[in-house]
């Protein structure tokens, strides 16, 4: 048997496949997943660096203002974000998490349920910290000096499929520096057992409140950072800011930290508080 | 480019590369379930590093991403089953005699020469391309893919005799081995 017959045999082998189950939809949702995941990780080391950061600044800080008065949703602005919201309608055993592998027709499903909350989160806080900061540019941390092709929008949030929650952090900049600010929001269920829970009121002037619609709020400040948790029955919303040198750790190029924090800890309970943040309620 | 203009990209090379890419996995791994998981791995992989990725070293990265996945399915899949597969669904068109023959003939190959003889002679790659695709030296490939023909020619001059009852056990043991 010469070399151009075992070759013959060798191709004639592997004609004879069997028919393709693999599809390009398969493989986009996965990667996509795969996508998510891969920055999630990335985000939330940042996540959990900088909520430290923010933390431990506020021991010896103090609350930029006091009694909060929390405002409703403003009515206007609502609307701009209705197209991106979940219909109304039974998920899939409640929560829109259910076990996943990225294949199966369910779990296109789940995923484009995923997709609509990330989708909401991003329109709504992007509307409400852009509203609050007119002038200031926004970008993915790590994103500023990436061409257009390789960054997210400054608030795309990422979904850990595992602890329920969704991440989302950005980089806020203008003419005075930058000040990192980010999300975090999570089923309330699963978050008593996030590490976040342990970042929420550790310093002595963290402070405790009641929103009039019964929401508790978590909340401390100092001139460096903010944090505020607000726990909506279902839903869990942590928001925090602070101003950070991110030019070392980053290897790039960036404004360097703000001298002072744009947001007061009332503008940014606002935000927080904002309902439809309330993402896991059962509606 | 924006994101839909490079997944439109990236789609275009799935649709033109996955035969190519089932088929090569599968002359590597012996079972075309294996070969369907190293597949999405492969393109799930090519799917989060598109936009880093140089044109000019795409084919080639692709084809070390699978060998790697087919590597890490087998030993997966050699933890999950102590039997041999069952018999794929095949088209018609080839004597079922001759794929038995071919695929024990492979699966008595070493893992590294039976790469290197489908990287080679299935995929038709250069000694150059198949020493990039498994990082080797192009002396070894030489070497290892002459060894590789020769024992696949003894192989299959010797499969008109082998025993049928051989047949069912043989690629679990074989890919056992050589992992």
């Amino acid at each position: 048997m010469d070399d151009a017959e075992i070759r013959e045999r060798l191709i004639a082998y592997v004609s004879a496949e069997p028919p393709r189950t693999l599809t390009a939809d398969a493989v986009l949702r996965a990667g996509r997943r795969a996508r998510r995941m891969s920055r999630l990780r990335a985000t939330s080391a940042a996540v959990i660096l900088t909520a430290t950061a923010a933390v431990v600044p506020a021991m010896l800080g103090h609350r930029a203002g006091d009694g909060s008065d929390p405002t409703a949703t403003d009515p206007d602005v609502e609307p701009a974000c209705a197209a991106t919201a979940e219909p109304p309608r039974a998920v899939r055993d409640g929560d829109g998490f259910p076990p996943y592998d990225g294949t199966s027709a369910a779990d296109a499903e789940t995923d484009a349920l995923i997709d609509r909350r990330a989708a909401l989160l991003r329109c709504v806080v992007t509307e409400l910290v852009t509203s609050r900061l007119p002038g200031f540019r926004f970008h993915q941390v790590g994103d500023a000096d990436k061409p257009p092709a390789q960054t997210l929008a400054p608030f795309e949030f990422y979904v850990d499929v595992e602890h329920h929650s969704f991440a989302s952090t950005a980089v806020v900049v203008d003419d005075q520096g930058a000040v990192t600010m980010g999300f975090t929001i999570g089923r309330t269920s699963d978050f008593t057992s996030s590490p976040a829970r342990d970042l929420t009121c550790v310093s002595s002037d963290c402070q405790r409140t009641t929103d009039p619609h019964g929401w508790n709020i978590t909340y401390h400040a100092s001139d460096s950072g903010l944090n505020v948790t607000v726990d909506f029955g279902q839903t869990v919303v942590q928001a925090w800011m602070f101003a950070q040198d991110l030019r070392h750790w980053h290897s790039q190029p960036t404004a360097p930290p703000r001298a002072e924090l744009p947001l007061t800890i009332d503008q940014l309970i606002e935000i927080a508080t904002d309902p439809r943040l309330d993402v896991f309620a059962q509606r | 480019m924006g994101a839909a203009g490079w997944e439109a990209e990236f789609v275009e090379y799935f649709t033109a590369q996955h035969g190519p890419l089932r088929r090569l996995a599968y002359a590597l791994c012996g079972d075309w379930h294996t070969a369907d998981d190293a597949v999405q791995h492969t393109f799930v992989q090519l799917y989060r590093h598109w936009t880093r990725v140089r044109p000019a070293s795409l084919d080639a990265y692709v084809r070390t991403i699978l060998v790697n996945a087919v590597r890490s399915q087998s030993r997966r899949r050699r933890r999950e089953t102590t039997t041999a597969d069952p018999p794929d669904s095949v088209a018609a068109t080839v004597d079922p005699g001759v794929q038995v023959d071919v695929r024990r003939a492979l699966a008595r190959l070493p893992r590294r020469q039976r790469e290197m003889v489908v990287l080679r002679h299935i995929e038709n790659l250069s000694i150059s391309e198949v020493a990039q695709v498994l990082g080797v030296a192009e002396g070894t490939v030489k070497s290892q893919t002459a060894r590789g023909i020769e024992a696949l020619r003894r192989l299959l001059g010797d499969s008109a005799t082998a025993p049928a009852a051989e047949m069912g056990t043989t690629w679990t043991m074989q890919r056992s081995a050589s992992g």
